[in-house]
């Protein structure tokens, strides 16, 4: 049997994750207020849809799904954007930008998180990728959802899913690469041509079959 | 594995997406690939200072939370208008003979809702009414309203118009909100009661005058507790039955196919007044 619940008891359980809801409007407008208004239309849209919700599946993803719509409904008329950012992913090797230590050179060894004069530039690299991106990268990383739950929110294919957050994180990546660059955290000479060896290896027999072929 | 073929799989090795086999095969490529257990490390950590970024910077302010809740509040109000508006135009539709008391919005109620009810259980009830047991059945059923009203607590003290609906599905008749605001009714709150161990009424508890009042409402074919009160009396054009039980008074009355029942300590003439006036 479902569980019935009330109205006052599912009002509270959606207030539960007002934090989670704060986190993606935050990532989706430029200003707290708007912010907040995206946040609270979606909840009263939420308790007043209370209904459509089904029982035992994830309240949280449910409630992103309503917040996304109400963001593309006011402010996307034309829904998130596809053609031009979504189509397949060149080059899987393009990661092989740097060398391992130069990775390991954006890494803070105790905090298992990036250096922190890197993760201050992170939320402006975050607010500069395109929507699609940062959507994508905040349900995942930040709200840890599934990439079926991420589809769902985002009305798109698992497949767009996926390479919409490594497009994003790959764009993520480079920005914090650049300015740990201009602040001399790294040096250039590891960035290119100083790869390990047998990545070389790899490389050259990647680029020797493309060759080969095209 | 390669670089070139595990490199497309660590996102989804990272984000938990992958089948156990490939998890398997990913990991054998990171024993021995330093440059890929970077690409995870760099992932992770790339993961943990974002997550450490957008939380800090979206807590929800006291101020926001409040015009939240002023918002909320709005809604429900709404809700709960558009409700009294919807019991409002079905009373027109059902009783136009009657003039229609304005509906105040004060009385609210809740659902209890736990077992279904038992068919067999219910089957049995109906079918062992014999006039042997008439009586004795009567008598429980006093009883039971009694034991409710006496001992009883409403479970669901707040108001939700919205399980109406699912009130009415349980006691499987029409429940609409009794309107005693003449009276002074103060809300107590509401619970699906069993009577003879059947989940059949709808209760509404209420303080009249610092009396504790509480109605039932249910479906007489299974319940036929009117006719098990002896004493008939007329309210204006409505015809009550009401009958006193040591110093509680137990009234009912049926109107368009619905039963109406009200326990109170009030005298028997009290009693029969509010049961008359709450359908």
């Amino acid at each position: 049997m479902t569980r019935m619940m009330t109205g006052k008891q599912f009002e509270s359980e959606v207030l539960e994750h007002l934090p989670s809801m704060m986190t993606v409007a935050a990532r989706l407008m430029r200003h707290a207020p708007e912010a907040e208004d995206l946040v609270q239309d979606s909840i009263v849209k939420a308790i007043r849809a209370r209904d459509q919700y089904e029982a035992g599946t994830n309240l949280r993803a449910w409630l992103l799904k309503i917040l996304t719509n109400t963001f593309i409904n006011r402010y996307r008329r034309g829904g998130l954007e596809r053609s031009v950012l979504d189509g397949p992913d060149a080059d899987p090797l393009a990661d092989g930008w740097v060398s391992a230590s130069t990775m390991e050179a954006l890494r803070d060894p105790e905090s298992q998180a990036l250096r922190p004069i890197l993760e201050a530039e992170i939320n402006q690299a975050l607010a500069e990728l395109p929507t699609e991106f940062r959507l994508a990268v905040v349900l995942s990383d930040v709200e840890e959802l599934s990439y079926k739950e991420i589809s769902d929110i985002m009305g798109c294919p698992i497949g767009t899913v996926m390479s919409r957050l490594h497009r994003g994180r790959r764009i993520l990546k480079s920005r914090l690469y650049e300015h740990a660059l201009a602040m001399g955290l790294v040096g250039p000479e590891q960035a290119v041509g100083k790869a390990e060896p047998e990545t070389v290896v790899e490389m050259d027999r990647y680029r020797a079959k493309r060759g080969a072929r095209g | 594995m390669s670089c070139r073929t595990t490199v497309p799989l660590l996102e989804p090795f990272a984000d938990g997406e992958l089948s156990p086999e490939k998890v398997l095969e990913v990991e054998q490529h990171l024993a021995e690939c330093r440059l890929c257990v970077e690409r995870v490390r760099l992932g992770k950590a790339m993961r943990n200072s974002l997550r450490q970024v957008t939380r800090s910077s979206a807590e929800p302010s006291e101020l926001f939370r409040q015009r939240l809740s002023a918002a909320l509040e709005a809604t429900r109000q709404r809700e709960w208008d558009a409700q009294v508006e919807a019991n409002r135009q079905e009373r027109q539709r059902m009783l136009p003979w009657r003039t229609i008391l304005p509906i105040a919005a004060a009385a609210t109620f809740m659902l209890v809702r736990t077992a279904t009810i038992r068919p067999e259980a219910e089957a049995k009830a109906r079918h062992s009414h014999s006039p042997q047991t008439a009586a004795a059945m009567a008598e429980q059923t006093i009883e039971d309203l009694l034991q409710y009203h006496t001992q009883g607590k409403p479970i669901y003290p707040s108001a939700d118009l919205n399980l109406v609906h699912d009130m009415e599905q349980e006691v499987g008749v029409p429940v609409r909100l009794p309107h005693l605001t003449q009276y002074g009714a103060r809300w107590e709150g509401g619970s699906v009661v069993p009577v003879r161990n059947l989940r059949t009424t709808a209760s509404f508890r209420y303080k009249v005058a610092g009396h504790p009042v509480t109605i039932y409402v249910y479906d007489p074919k299974r319940l036929p507790i009117a006719e098990q009160l002896q004493n008939r009396r007329w309210v204006g054009d409505a015809q009550v039955y009401v009958a006193a039980r040591g110093k509680y008074s137990i009234g009912a009355a049926e109107h368009n196919r619905v039963g109406y029942a009200v326990a109170t300590d009030l005298s028997d003439s009290e009693t029969a007044e509010l049961v008359a006036a709450v359908h």
